[in-house]
C-alpha cells in the first residue's frame, strides 16, 4: 500500500516538474517515439522521444559522435515518413555521410539561411509544419525568447527539433523537453561507442546514463544496437 | 492535345466567312519551275482543282470571263504563320495559356497542354469556342504529341478523338508513314520498299532501321510512342496579366502596400480561368518616388488560384524590404499561369509528409521565397569519387516542379565510410606517421594534440585530372585515444596531411 502511495506521489511530482520544465509535456505519460535504441528509450520519460518537443544534444568535444547519434535517431524516426530539414548555415552538412546513418535524402531539405533573424525564422517555419518529422541543426547561442518560440512551434507542428549544441551551453537555461549529453568512448571494434547522459526528460529510474554502440561508421549502413548492462551513473542530471 | 485546322490556308483567308460558290485558289509564287496550286477551297475542288496541280491548268478550268467566280491568291507562308500565331494568342486568352504552334515548316495545327484539365471536356469546349470564333477544328487527345499530331492529320474521323494512354501503338498502326512527320526522302525510300503504313514500319527489325534510314526514323517513332519526350515551345503570353496602382499620396506602410497588391491580385485573378489555371510565378514591382523600382518575384511549387497563398508569400517578402523612400506606384504581373495540376499524394512518400502535402508545399514555398532558391536545397548524390563533388544540390522548388511525382533522388546507395559533416576546404594539419604509406600516430589540430588509437584505411582516391587538378589521396578514418573520430587524408602528391571531415 505504501509502495502504491509512494509511486502516486512520485508520478505527481514528476508531472509537476514536467509542467514547469517543458510545457509540451503537460505531464502526460503517453508513450513517445522510439529512438531505435531500447536502452536509451528505457531511460526516457516517455519511453522514447515525445513528438512536438525539442531535444538538445550536448556535444562534449569535436568528433564526439553527437550529431551522428542524433542523425541515426532522426533516420529511425523518418522511417515512418515525413520530411527531414537540416538547418545548415555553415554549409558543412555532408549528405553522403548522413545517408549512411539512415537519413532519406530524397525527403531531406537542406536549409542554408543567413545567420540572424532568417535562421530562427527558418527553424520556426520547419518546426511548425506537421509534414516535417525532424528538424536538425547546430545551435550555439540562442536567445531565451527565440528558444521558447521554437518550442511552441514544435508543439504546434507535433514534430521533433534536434538542436546540436556545444557542452558549454549545459549550464544555460533550455526549453528542450529532453537534454542529452553525448561523450565518445574508445571503441572495441569498428562500431562506435558513446555514452549518453540524460540531463532532462529522464524516466525516473536511478540510472541516468547509458552506453550505446552506433552501428558501423567505418562502412555499411548502421543498425542501431545497444550494449548490455550499461554502467549506472551518479551524474548530476535532473530528472 | 492537338487542334488540327483543316485547310488552314483557306480558312485563314476566308476569316470565318462561308465559302459560298466562289472558288479560292492559293498558288505558289514565281520561283523555280511552274507555279502550282498549294491549297484550294471546296468550290474549287468541285470544279476539279487539286493541290499540286499547275496554276495554268487550274486557270484553264474557268472561262476567261469567269471574273468574280474564282479568286487566285499568291501563297504567303509568313502571313499564314502569323495568322496561326494570332489564333494561338486568341486561344491563350480564351482556352489555355499553354499553347504551342505546330513545329513543322507549314504549321496547320495548335498544340495545347491539357494535362489535369479534364481532357475530353476541355477539348469539346475548345472546339466549341473555336467554332464560335469562325474556325473549324478537330481535336485529338493523346499521351504523346506525335500520336495526337498523326491522328489529327491522318485519321478520317471528325470532331474529337481521344487515345487512351498506352494505346498509342494500336492507334498509329493503320496510319500512313507520313503521319510520323518523317522527311520526304525517308518517306520516298519506304514507299519504294512498299512500306506505307506505320504498322508495317513497326514490324521491321528496329536495330536495322538507323543504318538504312538514319537515326531520325527511330526518334520520330519513339516520340510518337512516348519512349522519348518531345518538348514544346509554348508561346509567351502576348498580353501579360498585369495591373498597376498609382498612389495619390506615396505610401511606405507595409499594410497599405499589401492592400494595394491584394486589390491588383483580385483584378488579375478575374482574368484567369481559376477553375483550370493558377498562377505559378508572380512579380510585384514597387516604384519608390525617388529610387529605382524594387522587384519581388514569387514562385510557387504548384500553380495556385488562391489569393491567400499568393498574398502570404508577397507579404513575407515585403516584411524584409528596406525601401529607401515612399512608394508611388505598385504593379502586379502573373508571369506564369499554368493548369492546376492535382497535387500528388506520393510527392514526399507516404506518412506525415504525404498526408500533409499542402502544408509541406506551403512550407517549401515560404522558405524558398523568403530565403531564396539557393537556400532551400535537395541533396543529390553523384557518382563521383572525390568527396567534394559527390553531392550536388538542386533548389527544392525546381526539383519538385520538374518531378511531379515522386521526387526521386538518383542517389547511389553508399556503404562507404563518410562523415556527416565535411569541411568546405580540407584543413592542413601536422601529423606524424612512422611509415610513408601508413596511418598517422598522432596529429595536431586547433592547438590540441590527438593520439591515434585506431585507424581504418587507406581508401585511395585518385581522380580529378579532367578538372585540371589532379587529386591523389589516401583517406583514413581515425579514432583518437578519447574516442573522437575524424576523417583525414594524406595528399600523395606532397605527403602532407589534411583533416577533411568530422564524425561530429
Amino acid at each position: 500500500m505504501q509502495a502504491v502511495l509512494r509511486s502516486q506521489v512520485l508520478d505527481e511530482l514528476r508531472a509537476r516538474i514536467s509542467r514547469i520544465e517543458g510545457p509540451a509535456d503537460r505531464g502526460t505519460a503517453a508513450p513517445g517515439r522510439s529512438t531505435g535504441f531500447t536502452a536509451l528509450d528505457q531511460l526516457l520519460l516517455h519511453r522514447g522521444l515525445k513528438p512536438g518537443t525539442l531535444v538538445e544534444w550536448l556535444s562534449t568535444q569535436e568528433g564526439s559522435g553527437t550529431a551522428g547519434l542524433a542523425l541515426a535517431i532522426a533516420g529511425a524516426l523518418l522511417r515512418e515518413g515525413g520530411l527531414c530539414i537540416v538547418v545548415d548555415p555553415w554549409r558543412e552538412f555532408y549528405p553522403p555521410g548522413a545517408q549512411v546513418l539512415g537519413i532519406p535524402l530524397e525527403r531531406t531539405v537542406v536549409l542554408r539561411p543567413p545567420l540572424g533573424t532568417s535562421l530562427w525564422w527558418g527553424w520556426e517555419q520547419a518546426l511548425r509544419c506537421p509534414g516535417v518529422t525532424v528538424t536538425i541543426g547546430w545551435v550555439e547561442r540562442i536567445d531565451d525568447r527565440v528558444y521558447r518560440r521554437l518550442q511552441l512551434a514544435a508543439e504546434t507542428g507535433g514534430n521533433f527539433g534536434f538542436l546540436l549544441r556545444p557542452t558549454g551551453e549545459r549550464s544555460m537555461a533550455s526549453c528542450a523537453a529532453t537534454r542529452l549529453a553525448v561523450q565518445p568512448l574508445p571503441s572495441r571494434q569498428e562500431s562506435r561507442r558513446v555514452r549518453v547522459e540524460v540531463l532532462r526528460g529522464q524516466g525516473g529510474g536511478r540510472q541516468t546514463a547509458v552506453e550505446l554502440e552506433l552501428g558501423d561508421e567505418a562502412g555499411d549502413v548502421p543498425v542501431p544496437a545497444e550494449l548490455a548492462d550499461p554502467a549506472p551513473s551518479c551524474g548530476s542530471a535532473r530528472g | 492535345m492537338c487542334l488540327y485546322l483543316p485547310n488552314w490556308l483557306i480558312q485563314r483567308r476566308l476569316a470565318g466567312r462561308p465559302e459560298g460558290e466562289r472558288a479560292l485558289i492559293v498558288h505558289a509564287g514565281p520561283g523555280r519551275g511552274k507555279p502550282q496550286v498549294v491549297a484550294c477551297s471546296h468550290a474549287a475542288r468541285k470544279r476539279g482543282v487539286l493541290p499540286g496541280m499547275s496554276l495554268a491548268e487550274a486557270q484553264s478550268l474557268w472561262p476567261a470571263a469567269a471574273g468574280r467566280a474564282v479568286r487566285f491568291e499568291e501563297h504567303d507562308p509568313q502571313a499564314d504563320r502569323q495568322g496561326l500565331l494570332d489564333l494561338a494568342r486568341w486561344c491563350q486568352q480564351q482556352i489555355s495559356p499553354r499553347v504551342a504552334l505546330d513545329p513543322g515548316e507549314a504549321p496547320d495545327c495548335l498544340l495545347l497542354d491539357a494535362t489535369g484539365c479534364g481532357e475530353e471536356r476541355f477539348a469539346e469546349e475548345a472546339m466549341a469556342a473555336l467554332a464560335k470564333h469562325g474556325v473549324r477544328a478537330q481535336a485529338v487527345i493523346a499521351g504523346t504529341i506525335g500520336t495526337a499530331w498523326a491522328l489529327a492529320h491522318f485519321s478520317l474521323g471528325d470532331g474529337l478523338c481521344a487515345v487512351p494512354s498506352g494505346s498509342e501503338k494500336n492507334a498509329l498502326r493503320p496510319l500512313p508513314i507520313e503521319a510520323l512527320r518523317l522527311t520526304a526522302s525517308i518517306v520516298e525510300t519506304l514507299h519504294e520498299l512498299r512500306v506505307v503504313r506505320i504498322g508495317q514500319l513497326l514490324a521491321l527489325p528496329r536495330s536495322q532501321l538507323p543504318s538504312r534510314f538514319g537515326i531520325e526514323i527511330l526518334r520520330q517513332i519513339d516520340r510518337a510512342l512516348g519512349s522519348v519526350a518531345e518538348v514544346l515551345n509554348f508561346e509567351p503570353l502576348v498580353e501579360p496579366l498585369v495591373g498597376s496602382w498609382e498612389f495619390e499620396s506615396p505610401a511606405a506602410d507595409g499594410q497599405v502596400l499589401n492592400a494595394a497588391i491584394e486589390y491588383l491580385l483580385d483584378q488579375l485573378l478575374t482574368k484567369v480561368p481559376t477553375e483550370q489555371f493558377g498562377i505559378q510565378q508572380l512579380q510585384c514591382t514597387l516604384k519608390p518616388v525617388d529610387d529605382p523600382p524594387v522587384v519581388i518575384a514569387i514562385e510557387l511549387l504548384r500553380p495556385s488560384a488562391r489569393k491567400r497563398d499568393l498574398l502570404e508569400l508577397v507579404a513575407l517578402r515585403i516584411e524584409q524590404l528596406r525601401l529607401g523612400g515612399e512608394v508611388g506606384r505598385v504593379s502586379v504581373e502573373a508571369v506564369s499561369v499554368r493548369p492546376l495540376v492535382l497535387l500528388q499524394d506520393e510527392l514526399f512518400g507516404g506518412g506525415p509528409a504525404g498526408a500533409w502535402r499542402q502544408e509541406v508545399n506551403s512550407l517549401l514555398e515560404r522558405l524558398g521565397n523568403r530565403l531564396g532558391d539557393k537556400a532551400v536545397l535537395l541533396p543529390m548524390l553523384q557518382p563521383e569519387h572525390q568527396p567534394e563533388y559527390a553531392c550536388r544540390y538542386e533548389p527544392w522548388l525546381q526539383a519538385a516542379r520538374s518531378r511531379p511525382s515522386p521526387v526521386v533522388n538518383d542517389a547511389m546507395e553508399s556503404a562507404l565510410c563518410r562523415p556527416a559533416f565535411l569541411r568546405a576546404e580540407p584543413t592542413l594539419i601536422g601529423a606524424m606517421s612512422l611509415m610513408l604509406d601508413g596511418s598517422p600516430l598522432q596529429f595536431e589540430w586547433h592547438g590540441g594534440l590527438y593520439l591515434v588509437e585506431q585507424a581504418w584505411g587507406p581508401e585511395r582516391i585518385e581522380t580529378g585530372w579532367w578538372r585540371g587538378a589532379d587529386v591523389r589521396r589516401d583517406y583514413y578514418l581515425i579514432e583518437t585515444s578519447r574516442g573522437e573520430r575524424f576523417w583525414m587524408f594524406r595528399n600523395l602528391l606532397d605527403e602532407s596531411w589534411y583533416l577533411h571531415g568530422i564524425f561530429a
